[in-house]
């Protein structure tokens, strides 16, 4: 795992809740995850990583942000996690991908469409083996999200 | 309409015929049609005119032979007979008009119809068969003409009779001429049709061998024009490799658009132009193909490896490049998997190497402690993010220090020396509060130790499964009696002979460690003793009346600080006979003398066999003298008994101590 692979989805997280919902994330402490931690959120958007480094990025929220960034950007109350919400979402760490391919240009990487898992305190598909994990929490006025990063260096740089 | 009534008249004019047929039958068939009905009409015309006049053995003839025309029109029809038209009509054209220029016909100038005979027969017949109805017809109007009593009802000018068959030849004759004219022109088109034909047929056959390369060989080969557009025929692969949605004239170079960094297309773009300069040398082209082996996402949102290769040609004068492409995808993936299975064996061997030298208490303990240790720090770290700690820096530090310590201190010296690395990285950071991105690049680095830690915990859990599942093996067999069973069984297999081992008095249970691998040594030497010189094969046992199954029997007891180890076989048995000879031919000694058991105990001197060739199992002469001195030398005695015929066996007597 190199940090330089992690920033540009970091930058392009910021940078999208910036656009969408007009206030920047502020980033905390990162911790480490363990494979088969089982963390509080409800729906998370995974990108697939290959090339030089294999591994996934995911977008975790719990169920309450997500409600609440949909109602922001349909402008329709939303109570429960429906169909808005996902695709929503799903929209959502879209863009995030989108914007961070921009920033992995350098890099032999290549990244994956988003899927969405959703379901209360789901488990994340890492890569097999002991791949390290890292996790960096965010905080926006709205509530908290989580984005985890699992990656192993296929070349050792 | 207009497309109605011509099929109407071609259907007549062809007398019904559909098919295609050759250009020289067809316009002859259309001919023929033409002058029936043409003939008809006039002759209907005619016979009516004739019969008003009042003329009525004219009308009747000429109505008869309209009404004979008429049957040949519909007799072809049916019967599709064309040439029996051919050849009948000028027969009875022949006929008719000399009628009319023997009669005079209307106003005497009947004769003038003759001049049209050369037209329809020529052009009936061809210009030979026609040629000889026109010269019949000639000699027959001549003597139509000039013969006065053929024409009574009539009188003619000889000038003009004169005119008439001169008129006549000038005509055969141009006619003549141009049928022929006709004819070789017609063949001349004939033949290049054919040619045509045939070149055609040559292409299409081309076409198809090209066609059928380019839908079914698997590299995607196409055209780039100057313009760097990819024109032309293409593979059908190339669809396919390339994930293009919409084929129509796109461009090569934005192909890469986008998935290539802006400065590697523009270079792409250069190095593509290259190949339209004459002056550069297309082997340096070939070394530096930016292509050669590339990883891109596909219009499609696939990642694949493609191959490149470019060439540059030139077709009517204009300069293109040839271009295919290769999908390498699942070779990259494979090699890729390949390398990181490598480097993750050459960490594990490191680790092994490492981890096979700590005790293993000691191991399990540091296992336990650095996983600790890094459970608190990320604990700390999870913390931090509801409350910020002065003190995270310095846990961190001291997490690290200890796991280092630790690790070091077991000899793991290469994880050591990794969290060596992250302690000088957080050793700065003491006492201060850095930011998230500097603590990400550090609990980055603490993942990758946690990882590697579970690398060597799983290790270790691999190792004590493999441990454990050695252990749960059943008692293992014990190796001097393995060895003996195996030996018996490929001796069985080499030399034919059949053999059954009793060990059930071979009890090994006492047999000293120090001894097993010599008694396991002489049993092996003694077994292949009895295959070689003892045992019979089945045949010859049956001669002796022996049981066709050979035996081998192995004792082994405990006599107090003797161990007896007894080794039977009912063989062939020493023959003292024979090794008498043998030691009489060796001259060893005066042995004609000696009596039978010092001559037995022959077989213990080394460099003594009584087998004929040397071979893998015998005929050394030193098998038996070798058990003969180990067994000594380990303090013990050995002995031989042997009855001839009935087998033999030795003793032998270890010291247990």
């Amino acid at each position: 795992m190199n940090i330089r692979y992690i920033t540009p989805f970091i930058e392009a997280t910021q940078n999208a809740f910036l656009e969408l919902l007009g206030s920047k994330p502020e980033a905390l402490t990162p911790f480490l995850v363990r494979r088969e931690e089982v963390l509080d959120w409800d729906i998370s958007g995974v990108i697939g990583i290959a090339g030089e480094a294999r591994g996934v990025v995911v977008l975790s929220f719990p169920r309450g942000l997500a409600q609440e960034i949909t109602t922001i950007l349909t402008g329709q109350m939303k109570t429960s996690v429906d169909d808005d919400v996902i695709d929503t979402v799903g929209e959502l760490v879209n863009i995030i991908a989108g914007n961070a391919k921009r920033g992995l240009e350098e890099f032999k990487l290549m990244i994956s469409l988003p899927s969405i898992v959703q379901g209360d305190s789901h488990q994340i598909g890492w890569p097999s083996g002991s791949v390290p994990i890292v996790g960096i929490p965010f905080t926006t006025p709205q509530g908290h999200f989580n984005l985890s990063v699992g990656l192993e260096n296929i070349i050792t740089v | 309409m207009a497309s109605r009534f011509q099929k109407v008249l071609t259907n007549i004019l062809r007398s019904g015929i559909q098919t295609t047929l050759e250009a020289e039958d067809e316009i002859r068939l259309l001919f023929i049609n033409s002058i029936i009905l043409v003939g008809f009409l006039a002759l209907m015309v005619f016979a009516l005119r004739d019969f008003f006049a009042g003329d009525h053995v004219y009308s009747l003839v000429t109505a008869s032979l309209a009404f004979i025309v008429a049957c040949l029109f519909f007799f072809i029809r049916w019967t599709k007979l064309v040439q029996v038209g051919l050849w009948f009509l000028p027969f009875l054209m022949a006929a008719f008009y000399g009628y009319l220029a023997a009669s005079g016909g209307a106003g005497t100038s009947g004769a003038l119809w003759s001049f049209s005979y050369p037209l329809v027969a020529i052009f009936l017949l061809g210009y030979r068969r026609g040629g000889l109805f026109t010269i019949g017809y000639v000699v027959f109007l001549g003597i139509v003409l000039f013969v006065p009593q053929l024409t009574p009802a009539w009188n003619m000018e000889l000038d003009f009779k004169i005119r008439t068959i001169g008129t006549y030849v000038v005509i055969s004759i141009f006619v003549v001429e141009f049928e022929y004219i006709r004819l070789q022109a017609q063949r001349e088109i004939e033949r290049g049709r054919k040619e045509l034909a045939k070149t055609t047929d040559a292409l299409l056959a081309e076409k198809s061998q090209t066609d059928g390369i380019l839908h079914n060989i698997r590299e995607g080969i196409f055209l780039v024009d100057e313009h760097l557009r990819i024109v032309g025929r293409h593979s059908d692969s190339l669809t396919q490799i390339l994930d293009l949605d919409d084929e129509t004239s796109w461009d090569f170079s934005t192909y890469f658009d986008g998935k290539l960094p802006e400065k590697e297309v523009q270079s792409l773009r250069d190095y593509l132009m290259m190949f339209f300069q004459s002056q550069v040398r297309p082997e340096l082209l070939q070394t530096i193909n930016p292509l050669e082996t590339i990883k891109i996402t596909t219009p499609r949102g696939r990642l694949k490896t493609l191959a490149f290769t470019f060439a540059a040609i030139k077709l009517e004068g204009r300069r293109f490049i040839l271009a295919s492409v290769r999908d390498d995808t699942l070779t990259a993936e494979l090699n890729q998997k390949l390398k990181e299975e490598e480097d993750k064996a050459a960490r594990q061997m490191r680790h092994l190497f490492q981890i096979i030298h700590v005790r293993p208490e000691l191991l399990v303990q540091f296992l336990e402690d650095a996983t600790d240790e890094i459970a608190d720090i990320n604990r700390r770290l999870k913390a931090n993010s509801l409350q910020a700690q002065d003190d995270l820096m310095e846990a961190f530090y001291q997490g690290v220090h200890a796991v280092k310590g630790n690790a070091a201190l077991i000899g793991l010296t290469s994880f050591s020396e990794r969290v060596h690395d992250l302690e000088n990285l957080v050793k700065d950071w003491r006492g201060k509060s850095p930011d998230w991105r500097e603590i990400l690049t550090l609990t980055i680095e603490l993942s990758k130790i946690q990882a590697e830690l579970e690398e060597i915990q799983a290790l270790i859990q691999r190792m004590s499964t493999f441990q454990k599942e050695m252990a749960n093996n059943t008692e293992p067999q014990d190796l001097v009696v393995m060895t003996v069973e195996r030996a018996v069984q490929r001796l069985t297999a080499e030399t034919g002979v059949q053999a059954t081992l009793d060990l059930k008095d071979f009890v090994t249970d006492n047999l000293p460690s120090g001894h097993r691998k010599l008694v396991k040594d002489i049993l092996v030497q003694f077994i292949r003793n009895s295959f070689v010189h003892g045992l019979e094969p089945a045949e010859e046992r049956q001669a002796r009346q022996k049981p066709l199954t050979g035996k081998i029997k192995i004792i082994c007891q405990d006599r107090g600080p003797f161990l007896s180890i007894s080794y039977q076989d009912d063989g062939r048995g020493l023959d003292p006979g024979r090794l008498r000879q043998t030691a009489i031919k060796k001259s060893l000694k005066n042995w004609d003398t000696r009596p039978d058991h010092e001559i037995l105990a022959l077989i213990f001197e080394n460099g003594f066999s009584t087998a004929a060739e040397v071979s893998v199992h015998a005929g050394r002469g030193v098998g038996l003298g070798l058990v003969k001195t180990r067994v000594e030398a380990s303090g013990g005695k050995v002995s031989v008994r042997s009855a001839s015929g009935q087998g033999i066996a030795f003793d032998i007597e270890l010291p247990k101590g």
